[in-house]
């Protein structure tokens, strides 16, 4: 069968855009960009600001270059469309300087090996590691390799200073990313080439320049030079994965393994190694037309090749997809933007028995503003430890990417300087996100710290995205400084806590110190709640008068719950302040109690009966204790 | 090949050409002004670098005109050379440095004149009052070494060590702690002002050192010890060389729940030590490792026969709780005490300036080089004055032991001083523009100890410090850029030599076991 060049790369095109379409596709709806976005400390983010200031600190160091381009990239997931084209794109390229390589090693039949590059980021963003830095570094490196190879007709030193010049460039840029370029030189002079003696002068010389750059001229430690803009380095993920090396390895390998099968093809059939495998014009371009049987392809192959591209692509997408990072970035994303009711829904995809304090702490906000807190609480997961989660005051408590969801909860509930404290500690730790200085800046507002508030929104006012609400700010506040028009600023100046304890936290007293602002509702509900979490029934009746401060109707139903078994306990009465108990709570109550007691000798069957019908009510936890 | 050096000199070209535009448009070009209204007051600058004695050998003091204008012209001029002439359609006023380093270095003694115009679009140009400053005739220092860190809390993540050239805008790392395992640095002093014999310490990595300078060469001291298995903190260089007094410090911080400052930090214990450079071992003199009392902030006098210091009784009784009890009333005194080097004999303390008579804490005492005054903080309470609001600098003249509050405080926390080798020139770190962020201002002081209005370090940007969230630590003035080199710093942190003895006397404070740290590494 005669198949033309041109069919076969129509065919090749047309499996090319099915596959990436199909890509952009799934990483839109799927991986969602913007969850990385927004990801505040959960996911390797990189700042990135306008203005030549910020550019300039990426002149003097390699490699950052990369790293600005990068950055900048990285701000455009905030667009979760254009976030998706950008990582489509990225794999895109790959694949492209894939196939180049692939094609200048000899191994013009298994170009579609060139695709698994783009299904490794399509891994890595799966698993939300965000790689982009070290994988811009490798397409500059691939290209960089391309251009190299438009001179493997030329004479020796044309090639050689052509490679020192690409490597110096590519120093430059993209720091030791430019080991890859050397290393696939150094392979295509041996095997392709076949002039060992120059792929040493380049392994020498390419070892040279990064040591003596880094060691002597930049003051870097050696491990520090040789994985600056790696996927393995700690930055962008605390536990390297095997997705991470791959991505880097998986080009040398494939450089390698191509001439080496060639190779070993050859000897295994006692044949010389043809003209063709040493490179004359197999890497260049193909032949416009293909009679031969080693190259014959027929249109089965390439419908079964894409079959199983599609097939290994969607097992990878299924297989390696993160979901509970997915999870507890879409939990903090709608958290962060006030979609309360989002929030609960996600939680619902949280596989039973598994917790999470971030999680945890955002759906009890949640409840607080849907007005559910103290009905619904414990149809979720709880752990008192993840109430106020006051951590970076307790180092057994501290969960750092959860710092700004920690800031935004004090500062809701007027622990302003908890708020601030929180506020600080992801700034050092996570870096100048624009939510991060929003944070700080509407924290100083409130404390009148104005100055202080206009620096953080001067720096604010650089960001790509965030830019326009920072000038937006600074209007506000040349026409009102103190912002006592903005209701948000205005509520929580109300509700600052003004008692000092410099002892230390005790969610207890803190939360108490707050109820002196009678509009405090959420300190109340929080106070509650942590009686409730902390078994301390007796408390919680004591503040039952409480609830005439916040026009509860009734009283709400874990309250309830409490106040039954407190006075089965004890057999006290409980001052209700004239409100009463509902008939279904006691009847409930009942229920649950003679259940109990029926298992009492059997309590895992117990548990798993009780959890059934009672799940989502305050017997059911004390029990389970 | 061809077509690839076609591609790439087309693309050079382009380079070339879009660059040419972007410079020709946004070039400013030279207006005649022949007719101006005259304004009948200063001109409203940013940063004020109005009014005051400004150093010969300062890099440009660059300032942003805070009027409304379409277009500004500034002309800078002295008594002797050529002035320098600035059109801009933007309000920065950036001045070039070779014309402005030669106006200052023949104009020593003499006043700089500012005259600035602007024009309105509603009008035609506008003059404002000449403003002008005295150049001194002595030098600043030529470089300020600072610790370049965030606002910081309980955690930390980037920490440098950074030297500044004072005659540009060159700013350099001298240290990392990305390249220490993250490890914290700070405490770095200086021998009369030259990095030639410097001190450094790093803490919080596996093995808390302190980096010993001497005559160029860097050498790592392992400095804990059974006096002190806490970390060196703040030191002190008797003028000799032979001799570095250091504090160890129980620091603990600690937040407050309310209020405008949210971090405190305590002392629950702190001595004083001498470390002997040359035979390598520490002496604790009785007198300054006092268990019942706080030593801490040792400063040599310039002839190195007295060792000032902070001294306050420990009010608490239990050692272990943070915050101790009355932590707000504890107050330091300032002492001194006598010393011959010749003998290493040690007098009795003396006060110098007493708690109960100032109401006040004192702290971090430094005596200018040729040793006529010793500046000072004082602060409401407690050792750590940059967190306090309160801390204000204070001057005595050791000759009357008179003091005073220096005239150029503001409501928030001034401190962090030191003194120029000349003894004219003081840097001090202020939290003045933004209360968490020190900044580092000059001042001149004359022969009678009376300051002038302080200046901002100047950066090439006028505008940089109002979005810059790093905060200025311990600043201290050089008069050459340390000469080792930032590898040879990480090379001698990994192979430490310890301390070879420890000479006790009765009385030491004992040494604490892992005392935790005010902040944490994460």
């Amino acid at each position: 069968m005669v198949v033309t060049s041109h069919q076969r790369i129509s065919f090749s095109a047309i499996r090319f855009v099915v596959f990436f379409i199909l890509f952009y596709l799934y990483v839109w709806h799927r991986i969602e960009p913007y969850l990385i976005y927004h990801g505040s400390g959960m996911v390797f983010f990189p700042v990135f600001f306008k203005g030549m200031e910020f550019f300039k600190g990426f002149l003097d160091y390699p490699g950052r270059l990369i790293e600005y381009v990068s950055a900048f990239l990285s701000q455009l997931f905030y667009f979760t469309h254009l976030g998706s084209f950008i990582i489509t794109v990225v794999a895109m390229l790959l694949c492209l300087l894939t196939r180049k390589l692939i094609t200048a090693m000899g191994g013009i039949h298994v170009r579609v090996i060139s695709y698994v590059p783009a299904i490794l980021l399509l891994m890595a963003f799966n698993q939300y590691l965000n790689y982009l830095t070290p994988i811009l570094g490798m397409l500059i490196s691939l290209l960089f390799f391309g251009f190299y190879i438009l001179t493997a007709k030329s004479k020796v030193i044309y090639r050689i200073v052509l490679f020192l010049i690409l490597i110096s460039v590519l120093f430059y840029t993209a720091s030791n990313a430019y080991l890859l370029f050397a290393l696939l030189c150094v392979i295509f002079e041996i095997f392709i080439k076949r002039k060992p003696f120059i792929s040493l002068l380049y392994i020498f010389s390419s070892a040279l320049i990064l040591y003596i750059a880094s060691f002597y001229f930049l003051n870097l430690s050696i491990i520090d030079s040789y994985t600056r803009i790696l996927p393995f380095q700690s930055k962008y993920s605390s536990d390297p994965t095997i997705t991470a090396w791959t991505l880097y390895f998986i080009f040398p390998i494939i450089a390698l393994c191509l001439p080496l099968w060639e190779m070993l093809k050859a000897k295994l059939n006692k044949q010389k190694v043809s003209k063709s495998v040493k490179g004359s014009k197999l890497y260049k371009t193909q032949p416009d037309i293909v009679i031969s049987g080693d190259y014959r392809i027929n249109k089965l192959n390439s419908l079964f090749k894409t079959l199983i591209l599609l097939l290994v692509a969607g097992f990878v997408a299924l297989f390696t997809f993160n979901e509970r990072t997915n999870i507890m970035l879409r939990v903090n994303y709608f958290s962060s933007m006030e979609k309360w009711y989002k929030v609960l829904e996600e939680t619902k995809r949280i596989p039973f028995g598994y917790y999470d304090p971030l999680i945890t702490h955002e759906i009890n906000k949640a409840l607080y503003y849907t007005g559910r807190l103290p009905y619904d609480m414990f149809s979720y997961p709880q752990d008192v430890n993840a109430l106020l989660t006051l951590s970076p005051f307790n180092p057994n408590q501290l969960y750092l990417p959860e710092l700004p969801r920690i800031s935004d909860t004090c500062f809701r509930i007027g622990l302003l300087n908890y708020a601030e404290l929180s506020a600080h500690e992801a700034l050092e730790i996570i870096g100048e996100r624009p939510a991060i200085l929003k944070q700080l800046f509407l924290i100083n507002v409130v404390k009148g710290n104005i100055k202080v508030a206009k620096v953080f929104l001067n720096l604010l006012s650089k960001d790509l995205i965030y830019g326009k609400e920072a000038e937006r700010y600074k209007q506000h506040l040349i026409e009102d400084t103190l912002m006592t028009s903005n209701d948000l600023v205005r509520n929580t100046r109300s509700m600052i806590l003004d008692t000092d304890f410099d002892t230390g936290l005790d969610v207890e007293i803190i939360l108490k110190a707050l109820l002196h602002n009678k509009q405090n509702r959420m300190a109340f509900e929080y106070l509650m709640a942590y009686y409730l979490l902390s078994f301390q029934l007796d408390k919680l009746t004591q503040n039952i008068y409480r609830l005439n401060d916040y026009n509860y109707t009734g009283i709400p139903r874990h309250y309830e719950e409490a106040i039954i078994v407190y006075t089965n306990m004890t057999g006290k009465e409980v001052d209700l302040n004239g409100r009463m108990l509902s008939g279904e709570s006691v009847k409930r109550f009942q229920k649950f109690d003679s259940l109990a007691y029926y298992y009492i000798n059997n309590r895992e069957e117990g548990l798993r009966i009780l959890l059934k019908n009672f799940g989502n009510s305050y017997y059911y936890y004390l029990f389970s204790f | 090949m061809i077509r690839l050096y076609r591609i790439l000199f087309f693309m050079f070209v382009l380079a070339v050409f879009i660059v040419g535009i972007i410079y020709f448009i946004k070039r400013d070009v030279a207006v005649v002004i022949d007719k101006y209204t005259s304004i009948q007051r200063l001109p409203n600058i940013k940063p004020d670098y109005k009014e005051t004695i400004i150093p010969p050998n300062i890099a440009p003091l660059n300032f942003l005109i805070e009027e409304t204008g379409i277009h500004y012209y500034v002309k800078i001029y002295s008594v002797e050379g050529k002035g320098i002439e600035l059109f801009s359609k933007e309000p920065k006023v950036i001045i070039p440095i070779n014309p402005w380093r030669k106006m200052l270095g023949v104009n020593r003694g003499k006043e700089i004149y500012f005259d600035v115009y602007v024009y309105r679009a509603d009008g035609g140009w506008e003059k404002f009052d000449t403003f002008k400053n005295l150049i001194s005739n002595e030098k600043i220092d030529g470089y300020l070494v600072y610790r370049l860190i965030r606002p910081l809390y309980s955690y930390w993540e980037n920490i440098s060590i950074r030297q500044r050239n004072l005659e540009n805008y060159d700013e350099s790392v001298v240290l990392s702690n990305k390249s220490i395992e993250s490890g914290c640095v700070n405490c770095h002093t200086f021998l009369n002002n030259s990095p030639n014999n410097m001190l450094m310490h790093v803490r919080s990595v596996p093995n808390p050192t302190m980096l010993l300078v001497r005559n160029g060469t860097v050498t790592s001291i392992f400095s804990q010890t059974p006096f002190s298995s806490a970390s060196m903190a703040y030191s002190s260089w008797h003028p000799s060389g032979r001799f570095v007094a250091f504090s160890v410090n129980k620091v603990n911080q600690f937040f407050h729940s309310a209020g405008a400052g949210i971090r405190d930090v305590v002392d629950r214990d702190s001595a004083i030590g001498i470390y002997d450079v040359e035979s390598n071992t520490i002496i604790t003199p009785a007198s300054l490792s006092n268990s019942d009392f706080l030593e801490t902030y040792p400063s040599w006098s310039p002839d190195g026969r007295y060792l000032y210091y902070c001294n306050a009784p420990i009010i608490w009784e239990d050692r272990n709780l943070v915050p101790p009890e009355d932590y707000e009333k504890v107050r330091y005194d300032l002492m001194r005490i006598s010393f011959e080097p010749e003998n290493g004999e040690w007098g009795e303390p003396e006060n110098v300036l007493l708690a109960k008579d100032t109401g006040l804490s004192i702290t971090q005492p430094r005596i200018s080089p040729d040793g006529r005054f010793l500046l000072f903080c004082m602060a409401d309470y407690g050792c750590f004055a940059i967190y306090q609001q309160s801390s204000d600098l204070y001057i005595m003249d050791l000759k009357t032991l008179q003091y005073k509050k220096l005239g150029i405080n503001s409501d928030e926390s001034d401190s962090w001083h030191c003194w120029s080798n000349n003894s004219r020139w003081i840097v001090f770190s202020s939290k003045r523009f933004a209360n968490i962020f020190a900044r580092p201002f000059f001042s001149y002081i004359n022969k009678n100890g009376e300051p002038s209005k302080p200046i901002l370090m100047p950066q090439k940007n006028p505008t940089f410090y109002d979005s810059y969230i790093m905060t200025y630590n311990v600043p201290e003035f050089i008069t050459h850029p340390i000469q080792v080199s930032r590898r040879e710093f990480e090379m001698a942190i990994h192979s430490p030599i310890k301390i070879t003895g420890v000479e006790s006397v009765t009385s030491a404070t004992p040494g604490t076991s892992s005392i935790p740290e005010p902040y944490r590494q994460k």
